[in-house]
């Protein structure tokens, strides 16, 4: 669980972020919504200790300072949102160096990054050159390399996601999501992405929140966020909602 | 398609070995290569058996075999600087020399060889550059990280300004330099092994070992850091204290390298480059291949320096630069390619 409280994030004359009260939870998605410059990849830098603010952010009611950083590392996986390599790794090596802070042996690293990467879509790309991928697939190999990461994790790890579906085409953005939905369901991992499409948003997510110029204007499961007063308000567009066979609601 | 590490590093080993028969057996006098070896036996097992004279012995002993192993330490430690170095700015054009850390070593050393006497040089001038060569990292690493990481446009930019500096010092202190001082320092600018001598290969095997062993503790960190700074951090690594160690090490390593041998370019540039496309990117056999790799260079460029024209000798530093900058060249047009 990563949880946040009375957050207060200053930067420079122009931009506050004010957040009262804000938590992760095992078992859920929680979807980050807001127009670009409302806060959103601050909120996510401020949540895995890369940039500071007074309040601590707690992982599992610790501190993350408080963590050793190995520790930590276990616990608290970060997918950025676009990650250039100069150096001619093959997408295997990426995301072996997921085993950097693990104490798995030789034979159970193998067997952990093969299963990891077959789940993650990117099995046939092994022995690739990461940097003759796509955007899309260099998305994958992180997710898979961070995946490794949390694969020790003695308590329920957190997964920080900074749009991964950016550079991911349809089928593909489904299987990230369906997969992030999956860690969360079937192996309590608490999982928090900044998310554009508002319909995967009220497709994946449990909870959301709505950031607008570094506030938290709206908090709750996805249909009562996502709503056409909300999306009128924020990104000034007019939208229809729609309703779909399954009763959920569709932005159009 | 890759070579795998170990038989990479058996055919380097061997070559090395090959290079260093070559070193001890060749050279401006006239010596049987079986007595030339013999010799040292002789010294490893205290027998007599190579029949040699005194001066003979002497020239294999005291002069071929400490220019043997400086020239194989000073590259492999300048071949770890720059897969080190290149490592930590993530960028594979950085090397000690292009970004100016030499220069600013440089500049060090010939203040020391200026300021003190001669018969203290064989501490003053290694501590002299290694003294700016680490106030010139610093003041690089300051100007080049930027709040998105490092610049490499300004790293570069920062090569050229260093050594237009140091150049323009250099150029005064030689300007006040008497003559056999004059001679001594530009010999020493171009980079040559002459000097080599016992004390001056002991501090050389010393720190490569210290490099060496303590690069490898950080081939995986240093893997993580190729990812980004934050993405290292995420994976539980303390970025800062390891950047701090490198910058110091490299200082080391170059301040040495440049006290013991002059400025020797490029061999931190290419070899690391080489056994990339070898071997691959990975620090855990790109360090020791690279080590290996930069000893065998600069052993080959050596004994080149000492042959072609004997009995007179080329700087060595001129053959670095004459198979390092072309190569240098065909890599920016890679890169343009690339970017293309």
């Amino acid at each position: 669980m990563l949880e946040i409280r009375e957050l207060e994030f200053i930067r420079g004359a122009t931009f506050a972020l004010t957040i009262d009260h804000w938590q992760v939870v095992p078992g859920e998605v929680r979807a980050v919504l807001g127009t670009n410059g409302a806060g959103k990849s601050t909120l996510l830098k401020l949540l895995c200790g890369e940039q500071r603010s007074r309040q601590q952010v707690l992982l599992h009611a610790r501190a993350l300072d408080d963590w050793n950083p190995v520790e930590r590392a276990r616990h608290l996986g970060v997918l950025p949102q676009a990650s250039s390599l100069d150096f001619a790794f093959s997408a295997e090596e990426v995301v072996c160096l997921g085993l950097i802070p693990l104490t798995l042996g030789w034979r159970d690293a193998r067997q952990a990054v093969a299963a990891i990467m077959r789940a993650t879509d990117c099995a046939h790309l092994a022995r690739k050159n990461y940097r003759t991928l796509s955007g899309g697939e260099r998305q994958r190999v992180q997710l898979a390399r961070i995946l490794v990461q949390l694969s020790q994790a003695e308590r329920e790890p957190v997964l920080l996601l900074d749009e991964p579906t950016s550079a991911q085409d349809l089928g593909q953005q489904h299987r990230v999501l369906d997969l992030a939905r999956q860690l969360a369901t079937e192996r309590d991992y608490a999982v928090a992405a900044i998310l554009h499409d508002l319909n995967l948003a009220i497709r994946y997510a449990d909870q959301c929140i709505l950031l607008s110029a570094g506030e938290l204007v709206a908090s709750g499961v996805p249909a009562d966020v996502i709503t056409r007063e909300n999306i009128q308000r924020h990104w000034g567009y007019a939208a229809t909602i729609l309703t779909s066979a399954g009763g959920k609601p569709v932005i159009a | 398609m890759r070579a795998p590490t170990v038989p990479s590093a058996l055919v380097l080993g061997g070559l090395l070995l090959l290079g260093a028969l070559v070193s001890l057996t060749r050279g401006a006098m006239t010596i049987p290569a079986g007595d030339s070896l013999l010799a040292l036996a002789d010294v490893l097992l205290g027998s007599s058996t190579a029949e040699l004279a005194t001066h003979q012995r002497a020239v294999i002993l005291e002069l071929r075999l400490p220019r043997t192993l400086l020239a194989i330490f000073i590259g492999a430690i300048l071949a770890q600087c720059g897969a080190a170095m290149q490592g930590m700015f993530r960028n594979p054009l950085a090397d000690p020399g292009i970004i100016g850390v030499s220069a600013g070593a440089a500049v060090g050393a010939v203040l020391a060889i200026y300021l003190a006497p001669a018969d203290e040089a064989w501490w003053s001038v290694p501590l002299g550059a290694f003294s700016a060569g680490l106030a010139t990292s610093l003041l690089i690493y300051k100007l080049a990280r930027g709040s998105s990481g490092t610049s490499v446009f300004i790293l570069l930019l920062a090569g050229i300004a260093i050594s237009a500096l140091a150049g323009a010092f250099i150029g005064f202190i030689t300007y006040l330099s008497d003559d056999t001082r004059l001679r001594d320092l530009s010999l020493w600018q171009m980079g040559s092994l002459a000097s080599a001598d016992g004390p001056r290969v002991w501090i050389a095997m010393l720190a490569f070992a210290l490099l060496a062993l303590r690069l490898q503790r950080h081939a995986a960190a240093l893997n993580a850091l190729l990812l980004g700074e934050a993405e290292a951090r995420h994976l539980g690594i303390d970025v800062e204290s390891l950047k701090r160690e490198l910058v110091i090490l490299v200082a080391l390593g170059v301040g040495l390298a440049v006290s013991a041998a002059g400025v020797i370019g490029f061999v931190g540039l290419v070899v690391p480059h080489f056994v990339r496309m070898l071997a691959g990117p990975c620090h855990h056999g790109l360090l020791p291949l690279s080590a290996l790799c930069g000893g065998l260079l600069l052993l080959i460029a050596d004994v080149a320096a000492r042959l072609l024209l004997a009995p007179a000798e080329l700087p060595v530093g001129i053959l670095t630069a004459l198979l390092g900058a072309p190569f240098f060249i065909l890599l920016l047009f890679q890169q343009k390619q690339r970017s293309a």
